[in-house]
């Protein structure tokens, strides 16, 4: 069947119920179709319009977002341009990335059956779907319950069993991991295994927690940077094949492959490539002789002179009469880039904003850049350690992006031609210069984060303290902002990064601070935390793809200490 | 008329946005007028910032009704007084009138000014009777409405300027219409 | 009234059954309890004397007492939260009174050029009770019901568009975001050194610099809840099914009777009892 297609962007069109086609106009002459029971991953560089494509499937572009798009798009046989959105609630189920974005009303069982009621199904009716789908993501014990009462991944769970009582024959997930902590990650991949494995519906994914993603998923589609379809074939054969190329397009791969592409320039043919960290151990066992793991310098080892550049003792924090944090002992050498990890609610946040003085340590308890806290202003504390919040808006207080960098320096008298010459040196140095009088809330996600950033260190702080810098963001995103906590570690700069990102925590930190419960679980290199599997348990954490691959060896001893993909050999041939 | 539901959600926020800075700033103004009645009238204003904004930044007929709706809906089950829902909606109806008498075509300052107007003046009514100001000395009498009407003045002035910064952050595209001139600052 | 903002933003914590005894005010129909008591309160405000609005304040507290089943703690808190009203009230009206309409009365307490004329204090007692008579009227329906209750009921029996009162409903779900967020933007602001100033002027213009990363969060957000609903079907028909419906039966037509009643019975009531003579 041939549809007027589309000039801008993918389009989706409903054939029939059962299975969607999306499409592109001549020349490009793509299409792909999601069918009953098929669940497809869909793969692109930052920017090419995952989303973009996603929120065409119910139309909600264009009817409710505005966008330029022409052609035509049908959704069982309705042109979904010529309909109101809400009428193809029976025919697409959405799954949004926030999960707070997706509650409405005030209990668990409320919220699930607020679609069918919108449907006008019969009340008996709308229970029985409820039931169901709270059932088939484990949330019927809690159906009483207050949503915001739930974890991150409950909360998502949530949203699918929204989903999953509109009964439609096609789900679509966009980003449904970027905002949940391992835990969360994992019990909503479980789910979509299960709601695949029953093959009642076809799923089209977007994702970027690939390493557990590509298991649930049958095939990829994967879309270039100017969003043309250019892949599309089974999970397998599309990542193993063409994984260098996908490489070159800047498409976030599994980290099994990404191993097995650094290990095959350090002579070991890893054929065909492993797409999980299963596959990659069991292919790494195969192998009878292994190089030694590379023994490179560890890139972020403490730079500059020893001394203490947060020291922590005895810290207790009470919300309420709840107490978040119990007598925290902790000392954060200087130069060090250390990453606060544990389950949400263990109290990350509190202990990142007592070091930063954001909320007030009791006195004595905390001294940061040779200061206590709690003794000093406001002002001269934001000067020696800086903090970047989760949300970047919340910190912005001007109305261009150099007015933000030039108000900490102007508040401390810097003279105007010394705060001009700052000024410009930082927005190079974070690719800002461009955007200098642009409105910070109309910059992109990852600009306003690197500005985030940049306001909190232009003020030259001795530590800089994130509150999970990579929240929501992708991975391209995520990396750019390493390589600037990178650069800023490398210069003498003590980080202390909030994060749920086992892989950022791996390839980056040089310690790591877990937390359960409100205390110090854990205080190790991130290797050694790795190894530890009952230790991570109780953190709440997952070992990065790597260390799960590698902990299984038994062949090679050796490399179950190797956690990261900078521990791989490059380069040298296998020993004889 | 119908409502997108974008729209009816944005007035939700700033309804909800309204009622989480008038919780404090309304339990203030309830003890100090308990003690103070001259220092009631200032508080007036607050009631404007909510409905300003969202005519300022949706411009769409409507806003002011339907934000203050949800501002009286979030504090009317609440100790504070659940006639708020009335009292909102009487400010919300009240800052309608005279966009709706230029048919929504004038989104200048002085025009919020003078549909604040038509609302201090109603306020005044009800408080000279609540209040029973007729008791009160003419000269506290007098500074009594001058403080209401200053307090107006001050308050849409700030409700516009807010809605100024609002607009510079993009928020409301796409949900208010497309404007040619932004007319807004005062 | 109440010292500090409730935690929860709406009367009672979780829906009440409506099936309940006759005796239990929290099954009555919310838009009798929010709309029945007004024309009373027009009536107290509009009062000038002792008696009327203590007999609607002490009506509205007789309903509260027999059928709000208020919890001992909120009961306390309200006794004790109307009597200091009405006592501070007193006072401090009464300073505001213009002495020369009341200086035919007995001075009771002389400060340097203040006097405190009886007068003075009976008008502000007067003042004190028509608030306390207001406060409790409004208290009728404010302390037992639920916020989606009375979105529900409007939507039933004044046909409000279920549209608009839904995003009532779903702002209600804002309000705790919105004040944790808040608390968030306030720290950040003083991270980035934006303290400094003391006095209503710099409050004012450090609470204006809040609004914006606040307000526009918000918009945002809702924008996002916008899509969800409409992906799950918000606004396909001009109704939907509720699953809870808030009935008008027998006892509330009785309540709104007796509630409109009293608007012009107690002044007679009072007119009778002093004999026309306030």
């Amino acid at each position: 069947m041939r549809h007027e297609l589309p000039q801008h962007g993918d389009l989706p069109q409903h054939g029939d119920e059962n299975v969607v086609h999306y499409g592109r106009p001549s020349p490009d002459e793509v299409s792909f179709e999601v069918r009953r029971g098929e669940a497809v991953l869909l793969l692109g560089p930052s920017g090419c319009g995952k989303s973009t494509l996603t929120l065409t499937s119910n139309g909600l572009i264009p009817n409710v977002v505005t966008a330029q798009v022409a052609g035509t798009v049908e959704v069982s046989g309705r042109s979904v341009a010529d309909h109101p959105v809400p009428t193809f609630a029976g025919d697409v189920a959405m799954v949004f990335q926030d999960p707070d974005a997706q509650v409405v009303m005030a209990t668990v069982l409320d919220e699930v059956c607020f679609g069918p009621e919108n449907l006008r199904l019969p009340a008996s009716e709308v229970l029985v779907r409820a039931e169901e789908a709270l059932r088939t993501v484990g949330l019927w014990e809690r159906r009483h319950d207050d949503p915001s009462h739930l974890s991150g991944g409950g909360r998502q769970r949530l949203a699918i069993a929204c989903a999953l009582a509109l009964r439609a024959p096609l789900l679509v997930l966009d980003e449904p991991t970027a905002n949940l902590d391992p835990v969360g990650v994992e019990e909503v991949h479980a789910l979509l295994r299960r709601i695949v494995a029953t093959g009642e519906r076809g799923v089209l994914l977007v994702e970027h927690n690939l390493d557990t993603a590509v298991e649930l998923v049958d095939r990829v589609v994967v879309l270039d940077h100017n969003g043309r379809l250019i892949l599309d074939g089974p999970v397998r054969q599309v990542l193993t094949e063409h994984a260098d190329r996908l490489l070159r397009l800047g498409v976030w791969l599994p980290q099994a492959i990404l191993a097995a592409l650094r290990l095959r320039q350090a002579g070991i043919d890893l054929t065909p490539l492993p797409l999980t960290p299963t596959e990659l151990g069991a292919a790494l066992d195969a192998c009878p002789v292994l190089p030694a793991p590379a023994d490179a310098a560890d890139p972020v080892a403490p730079a500059g002179e020893a001394g203490v550049a947060v020291e922590v003792s005895g810290l207790t924090v009470r919300r309420g009469r709840v107490p978040v944090l119990h007598e925290i002992d902790l000392v954060i050498p200087a130069g060090e880039l250390v990453a606060v990890v544990g389950p949400n609610g263990a109290g990350k946040t509190t202990l990142a904003q007592a070091i930063a003085g954001v909320t007030r340590p009791p006195r004595g308890t905390v001294r940061a850049a040779g200061v206590d806290p709690a003794r000093v202003d406001g002002r001269t504390l934001s000067g020696l350690v800086g903090f970047v919040f989760q949300n970047p808006e919340h910190q912005f207080v001007a109305t261009r992006v150099d007015d933000e960098l030039a108000h900490g320096l102007r508040i401390r008298g810097v003279a105007e031609d010394e705060l001009a010459r700052r000024v410009d040196d930082v927005l190079s140095r974070f690719g800002l210069l461009e955007l200098r009088d642009r409105h910070p809330f109309l910059l992109s996600g990852g600009q306003k984060r690197r500005l985030s950033v940049a306001t909190a260190i232009i003020c030259r702080p001795q530590v800089l303290v994130l509150d999970e810098p990579t929240f929501g963001q992708d991975r391209q995103r995520a990396a750019e902002l390493l390589t600037l906590l990178r650069d800023l570690h490398r210069t003498g700069t003590t980080v202390v990064v909030v994060t749920h990102d086992m892989h950022l925590v791996a390839e980056h930190a040089s310690r790591v601070v877990a937390l359960a419960h409100g205390r110090v679980i854990a205080d190790a290199p991130p290797a050694d935390l790795f190894a530890d599997a009952g230790l991570l348990a109780r953190a709440g954490l997952r070992p990065p793809p790597v260390a799960r691959a590698t902990g299984t060896l038994v062949r090679h001893e050796s490399w179950r200490a190797v956690t990261r993909l900078a521990d791989l050999p490059t380069g040298t041939a296998v020993p004889a | 008329m119908t409502f997108t539901t974008r729209f009816l959600m944005a007035c939700a926020a700033i309804g909800a946005a309204t009622g989480v800075l008038l919780i404090p700033a309304n339990f203030a103004a309830f003890s100090v007028s308990a003690t103070v009645p001259l220092a009631y009238a200032p508080m007036l204003g607050l009631w404007l910032i909510g409905p300003v904004v969202a005519l300022a930044v949706l411009r769409r007929p409507g806003s002011a009704v339907l934000t203050m709706f949800v501002a009286g809906v979030i504090s009317t089950p609440t100790p504070a007084g659940p006639s708020a829902i009335v009292t909102c909606l009487m400010v919300g109806v009240a800052l309608e009138l005279g966009f709706l008498v230029t048919r929504y075509r004038i989104w200048r300052p002085w025009l919020f000014q003078l549909t604040a107007l038509v609302f201090t003046a109603l306020y005044a009514l009800s408080a000279y009777a609540a209040f029973n100001i007729a008791t009160m000395s003419v000269p506290v009498q007098v500074i009594f409405f001058a403080l209401m009407f200053a307090s107006q003045v001050a308050f849409t002035a700030l409700g516009l300027v807010v809605a100024r910064r609002l607009i510079a952050t993009g928020v409301a595209r796409g949900i208010a219409p497309a404007r040619r001139v932004v007319a807004t600052e005062g | 009234m109440m010292a500090r903002a409730p935690r929860n933003p709406v009367g009672l914590g979780a829906e009440p059954d409506l099936n309940g005894s006759v005796l239990d005010l929290r099954t009555y129909n919310p838009l009798v309890k929010v709309l029945g008591p007004i024309a009373a309160m027009v009536v107290a405000i509009g009062s000038r004397d002792l008696l009327t609005p203590a007999l609607f304040a002490a009506l509205a507290l007789a309903l509260l007492l027999v059928g709000g089943r208020l919890a001992v703690r909120t009961l306390g808190g309200l006794l004790l939260g109307v009597t200091t009203l009405v006592a501070v009230m007193t006072v401090s009206f009464g300073i505001w009174t213009d002495p020369a309409q009341v200086d035919h009365t007995h001075a009771l307490l002389r400060l340097g050029p203040l006097t405190l004329w009886s007068g003075a204090l009976e008008t502000g007692l007067a003042t004190g009770l028509r608030v306390a008579a207001v406060v409790l009227l409004a208290l009728l329906s404010g302390l037992t019901t639920h916020g989606a209750d009375l979105v529900r009921s409007m939507i039933a029996q004044l046909r409000v568009p279920y549209r608009i009162g839904y995003a009532g409903l779903a702002a209600l779900r804002f309000v705790p975001r919105f004040a944790q967020e808040l608390d968030t933007i306030r720290s950040a602001h003083r991270v980035r050194g934006l303290s400094g100033g003391r006095g209503p002027v710099a409050g004012v213009r450090r609470y204006a610099g809040y609004a914006i990363p606040l307000l526009a969060g918000g918009i945002r957000h809702a924008d996002r809840v916008s899509l969800s609903m409409e992906s799950r079907g918000f606004g396909a028909y001009p109704s939907r099914t509720e699953r809870r419906h808030i009935p008008f039966r027998l006892r509330d037509g009785v309540l709104v009777v007796l509630l409109l009643a009293a608007a012009p019975l107690v002044p007679l009531l009072v007119h009778h009892l002093t004999g026309g003579t306030p």
